[in-house]
């Protein structure tokens, strides 16, 4: 009961600050879904991490969900590339846990933002592609700050 | 081949079939064919398991198709409410995923329905469409978990029995096994087995595998129930830390109302634990109502006229083969004598928690102090420090030179400081405790 709250709240948290930047940006308020999608997906593993593992984990989880944004993009503009990016980030994610503790935690990094895509598909900004990916460094930034703070708050 | 290469590869087979008969048969809807594959063989541990969840993924589904019809009339078409709705059903599924993945696979099924009504997106069709995906998705999971370097659900279950039986002997015979593990890893392979058992059990004569998985869970409960043993260290020791000094007599380093105190600690445990060198030296009769007086030796060399073996208290002795023929010769029936094949604190704690003790107060000497405290087997520990110096250097000090676990990187808890006569009294808990 208290694992969900925590989740929810970091969930509820996340979607409404991506959505107040959104709608003050006057953009498409998909980037807020992707924020949440991305928290929930972070709130099924509370992991205790050193200040350097979440200084790593804050600058690293927008940059993957970035290349995952790409990874979107490719399954639009040339879906069997797509696919095939999709397919191989997966396996590597998996594969990735025969180095040990260290390389499943940068599995999980990787698939997280790439299936979070699949269900959520972000619709880029066409006139403003740089924004767009600016929006979905933010998602990653804000999801992993408020999951991450809520659930210190909440141990 | 590593089991983590293995399910590698078998998710690249179903994810390349997953997106074939997806972007080849729904165009629009490929997404969740690819997704229900990807759910289904992700950390599948066998074929058993991949059906398993692709049945909980379909009946999810389904369940939570009929509740978004049930309830869609009754949810007013507006952003905030369609918002709130679905975060609070987010919330359910995360609070029950634990219970069953099934609640999961519902939950969020409906908010795909609530986020496709307040779309103004005519559900009931897709409904119909979304579960044909899923199940789809789902026989593209199993067929690579059945055909890519595929893992037998049986030969998997008898593996991880084994496994545990091979603990559960080792644990018997006073190695320290993490048995919690063992229960974990076959509870992971049961729900397949127990569905198995419902649906096919009947037909069967031999044990059902989930029934051996059952029995072997009862047998790892039971041990770590026998294990739960709370040790509480008591020793006092002079300013320069040593606990006796090298003349015949017992030095007494406690004050009187240290020793009261002592005695009521003692009183609250199953069982007094002393080593055999202090049996020997120190003759102690270790009298305490309903406590069992305990030593160890691996010589077994004891004269029967020893206090500690009056038969006023019940008395056990742990030793190895040798000691124990040559205590029985010695001693006969006024002592319990329990063989153990590591001189180690696990074996003993092993050995008196099978004799039905919960809880044991260990009072030294040197070589058993050391063995407790370097090995952190212990809940709490009472130090009482004497207000002089004994200056001995071959006198016996309270541990000898070991690898300790508790290092100044893992500290223990101090949790009082008394002052009980001139004698300073300091009580720490094990930080795992």
């Amino acid at each position: 009961m208290k694992t969900a709250l925590v989740g929810i709240a970091g969930v509820v948290a996340s979607f409404l600050a991506m959505y107040a930047i959104c709608v003050l940006a006057g953009v498409n308020t998909s980037p807020a879904i992707l924020a949440a999608a991305l928290a929930l997906g972070l709130a099924r593993r509370s992991e205790k991490l050193s200040p350097r593992a979440t200084l790593a984990r804050f600058i690293s989880l927008p940059l993957v969900a970035l290349g995952a944004a790409l990874v979107g993009v490719a399954f639009r503009a040339l879906p069997l590339l797509g696919a095939i990016l999709f397919c191989t980030g997966v396996t590597l994610s998996i594969w990735l846990r025969n180095l040990g503790e260290r390389g499943a935690a940068i599995g999980r990094l990787i698939a997280l933002p790439l299936l979070t895509m699949l269900v959520v598909p972000v619709h880029a900004d066409a006139g403003r592609p740089g924004f767009g990916a600016l929006l979905v460094l933010l998602a990653g930034g804000i999801a992993f700050a408020f999951t991450y703070a809520l659930q210190r708050i909440g141990a | 081949m590593t089991i983590h290469t293995r399910m590698a590869l078998q998710m690249l087979v179903a994810l390349t079939l997953a997106f074939t008969v997806g972007m080849l048969a729904f165009p629009q809807h490929w997404s969740w064919v690819v997704l229900t594959g990807f759910i289904v063989c992700s950390g599948a541990v066998g074929r058993g398991d991949a059906i398993y969840k692709g049945l909980l993924r379909i009946a999810g589904a389904i369940g939570g198709t009929l509740v978004a019809a049930a309830i869609s009339p009754f949810v007013p078409r507006s952003g905030a409410i369609d918002a709130v709705v679905i975060f609070v059903v987010l919330f359910f599924g995360m609070w029950l995923r634990p219970i069953n993945y099934a609640y999961w696979a519902a939950c969020a099924t409906l908010v795909f329905a609530l986020l496709q009504g307040s779309q103004g997106v005519a559900a009931a069709p897709l409904f119909a469409i979304r579960v044909l995906c899923i199940a789809l998705g789902g026989l593209c999971a199993v067929a690579a978990t059945w055909f890519v370097f595929p893992v037998r659900t049986r030969q998997l279950v008898r593996k991880r029995v084994a496994e545990a039986h091979a603990a559960l002997r080792e644990v018997r015979a006073g190695a320290d096994h993490d048995l919690r593990r063992h229960l974990v890893q076959l509870e992971r392979v049961a729900p397949p087995v127990r569905l198995h058992r419902a649906l096919f059990g009947r037909w069967s004569r031999a044990p059902h595998p989930a029934t051996l998985i059952e029995e072997t869970q009862a047998s790892l409960r039971t041990a770590i129930e026998r294990r739960k043993v709370r040790v509480y260290v008591s020793v006092a020791v002079s300013l320069d830390g040593y606990i006796d000094d090298r003349s015949a007599a017992r030095l007494v380093l406690s004050s009187p109302e240290d020793l009261a105190d002592v005695r009521v600690a003692r009183e609250q445990c199953d069982a007094l634990l002393v080593g055999a060198e202090t049996v020997r030296r120190d003759n102690p009769s270790l009298r305490s109502p309903n406590a069992a007086r305990v030593t160890v030796t691996q010589s077994g060399e004891f004269d029967p006229a020893l206090r500690f073996f009056d038969g006023s208290a019940r008395t056990i002795v742990l030793t190895g083969r040798e000691g124990a023929q040559k205590l029985r010769a010695r001693i006969g029936d006024r002592a319990e004598i329990l063989t153990i094949e590591q001189f180690e604190p696990a074996a003993i704690i092993a050995a008196l928690a099978d004799c039905g003790l919960r809880s044991l107060f260990v009072e030294g000497g040197t070589r058993i102090l050391t063995a407790f405290l370097a090995a952190g087997t212990f809940d709490r520990l009472r130090l009482a420090i004497a207000p002089f110096f004994v200056g001995e250097a071959q006198a016996p000090r309270l541990v000898n030179a070991a690898s300790f676990l508790n290092d100044a990187k893992h500290r223990l808890l101090l949790r009082g400081v008394r002052a009980l006569g001139d004698v300073a009294v300091l009580e720490y808990e094990h930080p795992r405790t």
